[in-house]
C-alpha cells in the first residue's frame, strides 16, 4: 500500500506547483498592488525618459531605465511570496499539501522566473512605444538589454534569499532596502575597506545597467554572498524547522 | 489507518511529547483529548511531517507522511483553521488547494456547498471570516482530495451548536464508510458523542487510551435521591464510596449494588443509572487534575 502512496507518478509536477505559486503572487490585494506599483514605476521611468529629459533616449536606453525602475520594488514580490507563508501561517497548509519543502521553494523560484519574463515583455512594450512616439529611435543593444534583465533577476533573487533565511516579512523588507546602505557605509570608512567590501557590495550589481563594462568577478562574488549563501542557509533552515 | 510509535518531541529542556504510541483503525473515530498545551498539536504535527520527532515514528496508511507523493489525495489534514491567508478570498483558497493536489476544479464549488458556505461567503476574503467559517473552509479543502483518513486539530472550535452537530454527522458518515478519523479537542463533550476510541494526553504523555466503553466502564453509578444526606449514609454503611457531582452522587459501584444499599437503608431514589457522561467527565478531570500548572 505504501508503495502506491509514495508513487512519484502521482506527485504534483513542479510546473503545477509553479502555477500555484504564480497564482499566489496575484490573488491577494497586497500582492496585486505591489505588481501594479512595480509596473507603474517602470512606466514612470519610460515616460520621464522619453518625454521630459533633454537628451532624448532610444528604445534600448528606455528599456534599461524601465527595468531599473522596476527593480526597486521587485524584490518585495519574492519577499511576500516566501514570508507570507509564515506571517499568514499559510505554511501549515502549503507544507501539509506538499511535504517536500524544497519543491515548494523551487516552485516559487519558477513563478518568479515567469514574473521576470512578464516584466521584461511589459518593459519592452512600454519602452518601444515611448521610443516610437517621443524617444530617439528604436535602437537597442542586445547585450545592454540582457544585462538589465540579469540585474532584475538578481534583484528578485536578493529578495528571495533574504526572505528564505529570515522567514519574516518586515525584517526581510527592511534588510532589502537597508543592507546596501549599510554596506556602502562600511565601504566609506577607508579606501582599503572599500576595495575589500566591493566584492560583496550589492551596488556592484548596478554596474550591469551602466554603460561601463560590468565587473563580472565582483558580480559573481556578491551574488555568492547575497544570493547563493542565503538561499542555501534558508533551505537548510526550512528543512528542519517546525511548521506551526 | 494511523500509527504512532514512541513519538517524542523535545524543545530544549522541555519534553513536549513523550513516548506516545497509538493506532487508529479504519471505520473509527478517535478522539484525542487533553487540556490546552498537553501536546496534542505537536503530536498531530509529527504525524503530518510538519515537526520532526526527536524520537519515534508515525505512519498514515502505512506510509511516512513526508514521503507521500500527493498526501492530500489520501489524508485530509486540518491542523489550524485560522492559519489561512487573510487577504485571499474563500473560493480562491480552495481553488489553490485543488490546483496543488490536481483535482478537478469542478469539485471546488461542490465542496464549498457541502460545507455550507454560500456564494457571498465564498467571495469574501478569509480575513473577514469568523472562526466557524474558517473551520468550514478548512474542511472544504480537507475533503477535496477524497481522502481515506482525516486528521483534524480542534475542528469544533468556533462552530455554533448547529455547526458542531453538522460536523459530527459528516465525520460519522465518513467513518461509517470505512474512513479513519483522528480529531483532537480540549472539550470533552465535543468528542464524547462522536468518538469510538479515546486517547487522553496530559503533559506530553498518553495517560489513557481505549474504546469509549472501556474507559467508561467502572466509572460508577449516578444516583439521586430527594434525601441526599440519608442516601450518602446508606451507601457508606454499605461500604460504597461516593463523590458529589453536579447531577447527583456518583457511587463507586454498579447500579444494582447501589440500589440494594439504598433499599436496605430505606432511602427513596429519584434516579439510578450508569454514570456515563459524568463518568467520562470525571475521568477526564481526574486524569488531568494533577496538573497544577496553567498552560
Amino acid at each position: 500500500m505504501s508503495g502506491a502512496l509514495t508513487d512519484r507518478a502521482e506527485r504534483p509536477s513542479l510546473l503545477r506547483l509553479g502555477r500555484v505559486e504564480a497564482r499566489k503572487m496575484v490573488d491577494t490585494r497586497a500582492a496585486m498592488w505591489l505588481l501594479i506599483l512595480t509596473a507603474l514605476s517602470a512606466l514612470a521611468a519610460v515616460v520621464v525618459g522619453a518625454f521630459f529629459e533633454d537628451a532624448n533616449r532610444d528604445f534600448g536606453e528606455l528599456f534599461v531605465d524601465a527595468m531599473l525602475a522596476a527593480s526597486v520594488l521587485m524584490p518585495i514580490v519574492p519577499i511576500l511570496l516566501v514570508t507570507g507563508e509564515w506571517s499568514q501561517r499559510a505554511a501549515l497548509g502549503t507544507f501539509t499539501l506538499v511535504p517536500a519543502r524544497d519543491r515548494v521553494m523551487a516552485a516559487k523560484l519558477l513563478a518568479l522566473l515567469a514574473l521576470l519574463i512578464a516584466f521584461t515583455v511589459i518593459c519592452l512594450a512600454l519602452s518601444a512605444l515611448a521610443a516610437a512616439i517621443g524617444g530617439d529611435g528604436l535602437d537597442i543593444s542586445t547585450a545592454d538589454a540582457a544585462q538589465a534583465v540579469l540585474f532584475d533577476l538578481l534583484a528578485l533573487l536578493f529578495g528571495f534569499g533574504l526572505a528564505a533565511i529570515l522567514m519574516n516579512s518586515p525584517a526581510a523588507i527592511v534588510l532589502n532596502f537597508v543592507a546596501p546602505i549599510v554596506v556602502a557605509g562600511i565601504a566609506a570608512i577607508s579606501t582599503g575597506i572599500e576595495e575589500a567590501v566591493a566584492w560583496v557590495d550589492p551596488s556592484t550589481w548596478s554596474t550591469l545597467t551602466d554603460a561601463n563594462h560590468p565587473d563580472w568577478d565582483k558580480i559573481a562574488t556578491t551574488t555568492l554572498a547575497w544570493v547563493v549563501v542565503p538561499i542555501a542557509l534558508g533551505l537548510a533552515r526550512l528543512r528542519r524547522r517546525d511548521v506551526s | 489507518m494511523i500509527e504512532a510509535n514512541g513519538l517524542t518531541k523535545r524543545y530544549g529542556a522541555q519534553l513536549a511529547v513523550q513516548d506516545v504510541s497509538f493506532r487508529c483503525e479504519p471505520g473509527t473515530v478517535t478522539g484525542f483529548l487533553g487540556p490546552n498545551g498537553a501536546g496534542k498539536s505537536t503530536t498531530l504535527r509529527m504525524i503530518c511531517g510538519l515537526t520532526i520527532p526527536t524520537a519515534g515514528e508515525a505512519s498514515v496508511l502505512g506510509a511516512d507522511y513526508r514521503r507521500m507523493a500527493n498526501p492530500a489525495r489520501h489524508v485530509g489534514v486540518m491542523l489550524d483553521a485560522s492559519a489561512q491567508h487573510d487577504g485571499r478570498r474563500g473560493r480562491e483558497t480552495v481553488r489553490l488547494c485543488a490546483e496543488t493536489i490536481g483535482v478537478d476544479p469542478g469539485r471546488v464549488e461542490e465542496m464549498i456547498t457541502l460545507v455550507g458556505l454560500d456564494r457571498a461567503a465564498a467571495k469574501r476574503r478569509v480575513g473577514k471570516y469568523s472562526l466557524g467559517m474558517r473551520q468550514r473552509l478548512g474542511l472544504a479543502q480537507v475533503l477535496l482530495g477524497e481522502p481515506d483518513v482525516l486528521i483534524l486539530d480542534e475542528p469544533a472550535n468556533g462552530l455554533d451548536p448547529a455547526g458542531i452537530n453538522w460536523m459530527r454527522e459528516l465525520l460519522r458518515y465518513f467513518a461509517d464508510r470505512g474512513g479513519t478519523v483522528l480529531l483532537s479537542s480540549h472539550l470533552l463533550n465535543e468528542v464524547e458523542a462522536l468518538a469510538d476510541q479515546l486517547l487522553l494526553i496530559n503533559r506530553g504523555r498518553l495517560i489513557a487510551s481505549g474504546s469509549k466503553e472501556e474507559l467508561l466502564a467502572g466509572t460508577g453509578t449516578l444516583v439521586r435521591s430527594p434525601e441526599p444526606e440519608r442516601l450518602e449514609g446508606a451507601l457508606s454503611a454499605a461500604g460504597i464510596a461516593t463523590t458529589a457531582s453536579e447531577k447527583g452522587l456518583v457511587a463507586d459501584a454498579d447500579p444494582e449494588a447501589v440500589g440494594r444499599a439504598a433499599h436496605a437503608g430505606g432511602v427513596p431514589l429519584s434516579e439510578l443509572r450508569p454514570a456515563e457522561g459524568a463518568g467520562l467527565e470525571q475521568l477526564f478531570l481526574s486524569l488531568t487534575s494533577n496538573d497544577a500548572e496553567g498552560d
